[in-house]
């Protein structure tokens, strides 16, 4: 069977679906979905449906990116685009059904918006919310929308198109107009994609390989999971046109096993493909011959490194080596070899389909096209977003994401991971793009974005991130091994309130020592949250010192709990919750009501907090001061 | 080609990293983790270095030399970066030297660390000597850190016979690793854990008896800290003297640096081998020699039976009992077998004694697959050009390896053959049982027991048929027996499939250079030397030369027989053990104490010349103490058929004199004339002048085969339980004065486990 009529068999499968006479209800069930309670949610819906004999279709769908409105499921009636539904729980979607199916009532206010251009029943269109109207969705506009186990739906929307017109040039026009495209890699490092093909396809050895590289690992970034989960014939179909520019027959992935639905996504899109003649011998009827096999890695940051990664996959110890060589000569089982993110490889189908010229439209002069970050942290909307390389940042944390959660002031945001760095207020307007980022000290690396509000220590943030790439650090090299253990402790120093002025420069030294000294980009990029926390917060690092104080109240050993005895009614839950009895009866009479105030024993005080959280909100009588003893600064922050 | 370093111009070859062409050309670049002969790591970073048009600090170990490249090594921020990850280094690793008020007066004593450490109060490592960290500091300029250190705390590991591992010394160097997994092929150890945890670790973390470790040593030899030290030396300090020597144990005679203190052989490291770039390392070399040398119950005094007891007497009082026992029989009455250990120059002056002076051809030497091969390889080619050595063995494409024990016969070749396969080399494994070195074999063939000779023949049979109408050499010498043999056949009775055999023949018939090693195991086949026709017939078809390895345990097999210990049977010689079974031999002079003592009748004149005592003793009427490898100069010949000096590096215990002293004192009692030599070396010329072997040769001549006994009248010599060997020396197993090598052994299930009251050690004193 010719492409052709696989395509247009895929788009009556597509049609099929879309204008099916009995309901559909889509789930977002990509592992974000999962987390948030969307299967049972679906279980609720088939026992509605049992129970009232209801035909409908359920699909499953990956992640359309407002994690934080999930569960989200979304519901089309025969004629009616799919509308979705938000914060999906079992209790709720048997109220929706009641209601939209039974009674024809769209359930307007539960709704989030409708899956098509026009608004229904008043529910406006879903990509006009304020979250998703200022993305450009490019390497993520299947998520959420296609069932990521058809290949049919892929096809139905374009998939393969990409590699049925590279195959149609010359291995050498396709890296051209990759390089025309603009397109850099997107795993943090920024290099010319189609000139990196260029040297691995230029370079002597037979045969050679095609990594693609999943092993997503910067706490809170999710951008590679949700494309697999939501969409893996466009990374896939990505792998194909790079395996055909530079020359390569076989390709792994290198996938990191603490992402099962992934896994399976993958295993399932390569039966597929092989069944659809898009894997193997002579695709597409063509000369070019290209196999695909998954490489599990074993839960090592590290193994993101490309040298690490590639000893991985020989089965060796992840750890990096020196290059020269590098992987375009020698790469993995000593062949010439090309590693390419997950990102990079999914946004290949749509530079080739569109053109490089299109594509190029999108983003800054410097960085072409479009960019997935994960935006997690104190924001109101969290989430998987796609916005243009160059937009600011400020159009990012107070656009889509609406701001700070509980409107608190922001502090900074964290790019780039544990390698990156934290952009504080002053830099609101830097454009989002790899030399900007990099001249604020931070990296774009894979996408992660963490945002931060005023109850963040950033003494705190720098000593979490360091604890990360110190735990994960292979242990090869010194500076690496020992120099950020020595950092750490130091910084724990610090948040002890035991800092001396010296350890500042001396986190500065160990910082030069352990970014030069290093031998892989984790050890000489380790030290990047600890610079960048000292270059733009310096005041809070010297007040921990200095003051003993911590103006977020974070560092423990800086913080005090009291009791506000005119607020105190008397309840003594504090008391009762107290896990080391630091919390006693009075002798004074509440102010209002009966009973006696209650006070904290600072000696006893273990500082967890308990106190606050169970005192009743009526009263809020617990409150947090730092420095931990109020003489220190005269009565502390009361 | 050149590069510049710190402005001066140093030529380098293709290949060589920035640190090669330094140290090539006079210029020290710090580094702890580089080490020759090991993959470069890059973990250290000492070796930091700028290089003109390269991004940071590229360490030199790792980055290849290109012409014209500049480097700058002294630049002042290198200096700092090297300064600042030493001190991080130092965090934790002790370095109280460094900083130690006495350090001066330390240094005066440094070779000797347990003086110093009455004087200073300090013996906590026992690389002080050595320290590689102490060289990098010096030349840093470090004195103190200003950090804390971070003691570790971690037990000190010592479960292990041979090695102590502290690893709160370790720097994770990484040689160890490197050494295990690269070089010797074991991967016994690997990095663990990760971040600050990472450390050294065995498998699992049990202990090496456990695991694959073969106790070369290797990874001491290479440590840069007191990480990894050998417990019977460490704390020995620096020797007094050193000399380069050769180790007479296996056949391979490998080079070995013998290190003197307090006029005794406290240590034996591994020489650089030749040819190759790494030194050979096995337990007995590394870990076996002060034990075999200085053990307490070394013979002292010449004895002679007096009144049922042997008493000490004069050198002149033995010979004189022994010259009086000649006197009483005839020539034809009396036996030499000389111990394949004797330096050829000792078998060269027996020979004389045996033949000159008593007048006698019952002379042979006590090795029975030494015999079985000798015979086999006289038969092949020329006889000696088809041995091949260890560089051989590195340097082959292909290696077949039929029933045999290297990984405890011959341990240093496991590692060359682990070369040979990490050069690209396919490793064929056949045998009928158990192998150790199965690991690193790319083709293994488990065959029925019984099956060799079929297997053996059907892959001749194979190559024959591959070569086609090729004219080989010799095709004529191929065994008839080869009619007969097919592929399904052999399969069928090996119980293993036809495509094996044809995948064993197609990787012969690949290449010419391979080697076939031959364990003597292969006396257990039922007919051995049948097994022998079919392996003659392989390298028949391969090409003879330097292709052939029987792994002959003994050190200098090859030389006592080129010296002259051989029947030559055209002159109706017997077989001497068949003699002495008879009852023909009333006088027999034994190099030592491995025959059977069932196999000596009642009456026999026993005269025993060896180093330790022996289960014979009981029977002996004269025990001649003998010097051992360490106490006397003289010659080798290793199984390659190259000559290997010995070099005398202590003396020998009480009135104990090399084998060619004891033999040429006797013979001058006897009256016999040319024996006056003054030193081994005018033994050795005259040796050289009558039988043209040694000097300037590199392959001696060799006997022909109607000098030796037909296979099946060797089989008459056989010892006891020679098919799993120990390693012995002049008669006595190694292990018996080893204790941590019975360990291993018994760890192994290469000996019995000895039980509560050592009965198994009973009647080898």
């Amino acid at each position: 069977m010719g492409f052709d009529a696989v395509r247009k068999r895929a788009k009556a499968s597509w049609d099929g679906l879309v204008s099916s006479s009995i309901p559909v209800i889509y789930f977002g069930a990509a592992s974000c979905g999962r987390a948030a309670g969307v299967m049972a949610v679906k279980e609720a819906a088939v026992r509605y449906l049992d129970r009232t004999d209801t035909d409908a279709r359920l699909v499953d769908v990956g992640c359309i990116g407002p994690c934080c409105y999930e569960p989200l499921v979304y519901v089309q009636k025969p004629g009616r685009p799919p509308i979705c539904y938000s914060n999906m729980d079992p209790d709720g979607i048997e109220t929706l059904l009641e209601g939209y199916l039974a009674s024809d009532d769209p359930m307007g206010d539960m709704a989030l918006g409708v899956l098509g251009d026009e608004a229904v029943d008043g529910i406006p269109p879903l990509f006009e919310h304020p979250m998703l109207a200022p993305q450009v969705r490019l390497v993520l506009r299947n998520c959420g929308i296609i069932d990521p186990t058809e290949i049919d739906h892929s096809i139905a929307h374009g998939g393969y198109e990409g590699i049925r017109k590279a195959l149609s040039m010359t291995p050498e026009e396709v890296i051209e107009e990759v390089k025309a495209s603009g397109l850099r890699g997107r795993g943090g490092a920024g290099f010319s994609t189609g000139t990196k093909w260029a040297f691995c396809r230029d370079a002597e050895g037979e045969p050679k390989y095609l990594i693609c590289n999943a092993d997503e690992g910067d706490p809170g970034a999710f951008m590679n999971r949700s494309l697999l989960e939501g969409d893996p014939h466009t990374v896939l179909e990505g792998m194909l046109i790079a395996g055909y520019a530079i020359g390569c027959r076989h390709g792994y992935v290198y996938i990191r096993a603490e992402y099962p639905l992934a896994i399976e996504r993958l295993i399932h899109a390569i039966e597929q493909m092989r069944a659809h003649g898009l894997l193997g011998e002579n695709i597409m009827g063509s000369d070019f011959c290209f196999d695909i096999e998954i490489k599990k890695g074993a839960g090592a940051f590290v193994c993101g490194e490309e040298t690490a990664l590639m000893a991985s996959i020989e089965g060796k110890r992840g750890m990096p080596r020196t290059r020269p060589p590098f992987p375009a000569t020698s790469g993995v089982w000593g062949k010439p070899t090309n590693i390419n993110n997950v990102e990079t490889l999914g946004s290949l189908a749509n530079i080739i389909r569109m053109g490089a010229e299109e594509y190029a439209m999108q983003g800054s002069d410097t960085a072409r096209g479009t960019k997935t970050f994960s935006l997690v942290g104190k924001v109101k909307r969290t989430g998987l977003i796609e916005v243009p390389l160059g937009t600011p940042v400020k159009e990012i944390l107070f656009g889509i994401g609406g701001g700070i959660e509980n409107d608190r002031q922001f502090k900074a945001v964290q790019t780039g991971g544990p390698s990156g760095g934290c952009i504080p207020r002053s830099k609101l307007d830097l454009p989002v793009d790899y030399e900007s980022l990099q001249e604020a000290g931070a990296i774009m690396g894979s996408g992660g974005m963490i945002v931060m509000d005023d109850e963040t220590c950033m003494v705190d943030v720098a000593h979490y991130f360091l604890s990360f790439t110190q735990a994960e650090s292979c242990g090869k090299c010194a500076p690496c091994r020992i120099g950020t253990k020595r950092m750490l402790d130091i910084l724990g120093k610090i948040k002890d309130g035991n800092g001396e002025m010296g350890d500042l420069d001396e986190l500065e030294s160990l910082s030069w020592t352990i970014q030069n000294g290093s031998l892989c980009a984790l050890g000489q990029t380790a030290p990047n949250p600890v610079l960048t926390t000292l270059r733009y917060f310096r005041d809070e690092f010297e007040e921990h010192i200095r003051e003993g104080r911590c103006r977020a109240r974070v560092c423990k050993p800086l913080i005090r709990y009291e009791i506000v005895e005119e607020r105190c009614i008397g309840c003594g839950a504090c008391q009762k919750r107290c896990p080391v009895d630091a919390i006693l009866e009075t002798s004074r009479p509440v102010t209002k009501g009966k009973g006696k105030t209650r006070a904290i024993d600072p000696k006893l005080c273990v500082r967890c907090g308990i106190c606050l959280s169970v005192c009743p909100p009526s009263a809020d009588a617990v409150e947090k001061f730092s420095p931990a003893t109020a003489e220190v600064a005269g009565g502390g922050g009361r | 080609m050149r590069i510049t370093i710190d402005g001066a111009e140093v030529p380098f070859t293709e290949g060589q990293t920035i640190l090669e062409a330094a140290r090539d050309g006079g210029i020290y670049i710090p580094t702890l983790c580089a080490h020759e002969g090991l993959p470069p790591l890059g973990a250290c970073r000492l070796c930091v270095v700028k290089v003109e048009g390269m991004r940071g600090f590229p360490p030199a170990c790792s980055i290849p030399a290109a012409d014209g490249m500049v480097v700058h090594s002294e630049a002042e921020e290198v200096m700092r970066l090297r300064r600042n990850v030493l001190a991080l280094i130092l965090i934790e690793h002790p370095h109280a030297c460094l900083v130690c008020g006495e350090r001066e007066e330390c240094e005066k004593l440094r070779g000797d660390p347990e003086k110093a450490g009455r004087v200073t109060g300090c013996s906590t490592c026992p690389k002080r000597p050595t320290c590689e960290i102490l060289e990098v500091a010096d030349y840093l300029g470090m004195a103190d850190t200003g950090i804390p250190m971070v003691y570790k705390g971690l037990p000190v590991e010592r479960d292990d016979p041979f090695l102590d591992r502290d690893y709160n010394l370790c720097i994770l160097c990484g040689r160890c690793v490197r050494m295990c997994q690269d070089v010797q092929g074991v991967g016994a150890i690997a990095f663990t854990h990760r971040g600050n945890s990472t450390k050294v670790g065995t498998l699992f973390g049990r202990p090496h008896l456990l695991g694959p470790c073969r106790f070369c040593g290797a990874c001491i030899d290479v440590c840069p800290t007191g990480a990894l030290s050998a417990r019977g030396s460490k704390w020995h300090g620096e020797p007094d003297a050193t000399t380069a020597s050769t180790c007479a144990f296996c056949s391979l005679g490998c080079p070995v640096v013998l290190e003197v203190k307090w006029d005794r052989v406290m240590a034996a490291v591994p020489g650089k081998q030749r040819g190759s770039g790494h030194a050979c390392a096995c337990v007995y070399g590394r870990f076996c020699i002060p034990a075999v040398v200085n053990a307490s119950n070394r013979l002292r005094y010449p004895r002679i039976r007096k009144d049922g007891t042997l008493a000490p007497v004069s050198w002149d009082e033995a010979f004189h009992y022994v010259a009086d026992a000649f006197e009483g029989v005839s020539p034809a009455e009396t036996g030499f077998l000389i111990s394949p250990h004797v330096t050829s120059e000792s078998a060269w002056l027996i020979r004389r004694l045996a033949r000159d002076v008593v007048g006698t051809s019952n002379i042979d030497v006590l090795s029975s697959f030494g015999r079985a091969v000798m015979r086999f390889a006289a038969d092949v080619g020329d006889g000696a050009s088809a041995w091949a050595g260890l560089d051989d063995v590195e340097r082959a494409d292909w290696l077949l390896l039929v029933k045999d024990d290297v990984v405890y016969s011959h341990p240093a070749l496991a590692a060359a053959v682990n070369c040979a396969r990490e050069r690209g080399a396919t490793v064929i494994l056949v045998d009928d049982g158990e192998n150790d070195l199965a690991t690193s074999a790319d083709l293994k063939v488990l065959i029925e027991p019984g099956s060799l000779r079929a297997v053996l023949a059907a892959v001749a049979k194979g190559l024959l048929v591959e070569h086609g109408d090729a004219v080989i050499e010799g095709i004529e010498a191929l065994s008839t027996s080869l009619e007969g043999s097919t592929h399904e056949g052999a399969a069928k009775l090996a119980g293993i499939s036809v495509e094996c055999l044809g995948d064993i023949t197609k990787t012969l018939h690949s290449s010419r250079t391979g080697v076939i090693v031959v364990g003597p195991r292969i006396l257990d086949d039922p007919e051995p030397d049948q097994v022998l026709a079919a392996i003659r017939d392989l390298l028949v078809l391969r090409g003879v030369e330097r292709g052939f390895m029987p792994l002959v345990e003994e050190g200098n097999l090859r030389g006592a027989y080129e010296a002259g210990g051989f029947l030559d049977t055209s002159e109706g010689d017997k077989d001497v053990m068949d003699a002495l079974r008879r009852g023909d031999v009333k006088v027999l002079v034994a190099g030592e104490g491995s025959i059977p003592p069932d196999d000596i009748p009642e009456g026999t004149f026993l005269v025993i010349s060896e180093p330790h005592p022996s289960v014979l003793d009981d029977r002996a009427d004269v025990i001649f103490p003998s010097a051992v490898f360490t106490e006397e100069d003289g010659h080798f010949t290793s199984l390659d058929g190259r000559e290997r000096k010995l070099a005398k590096a202590a003396d020998p215990p009480g009135m104990a004199m090399p084998d060619w002293m004891i033999t040429a004192g006797l013979a001058r009692v006897m009256g016999a004339c040319g024996f006056e030599h003054g030193s081994s070396e005018e033994v050795h010329r005259e040796m050289a002048k009558a039988i043209s072997l040694f000097p300037g040769k590199e392959r001696p001549s060799f006997p022909s085969r109607r000098e030796l006994l037909p296979i099946a009248d060797t089989c008459s010599l056989h010892l006891g339980e020679h098919a799993r060997a120990t390693m012995r020396y002049r008669g006595t197993a190694l292990h018996e004065l080893v204790g941590d090598l019975r360990i291993y052994l018994e760890a192994r299930g290469r000996i019995p486990m000895k039980d509560s009251e050592g009965s198994e050690k009973e009647g080898t004193r």
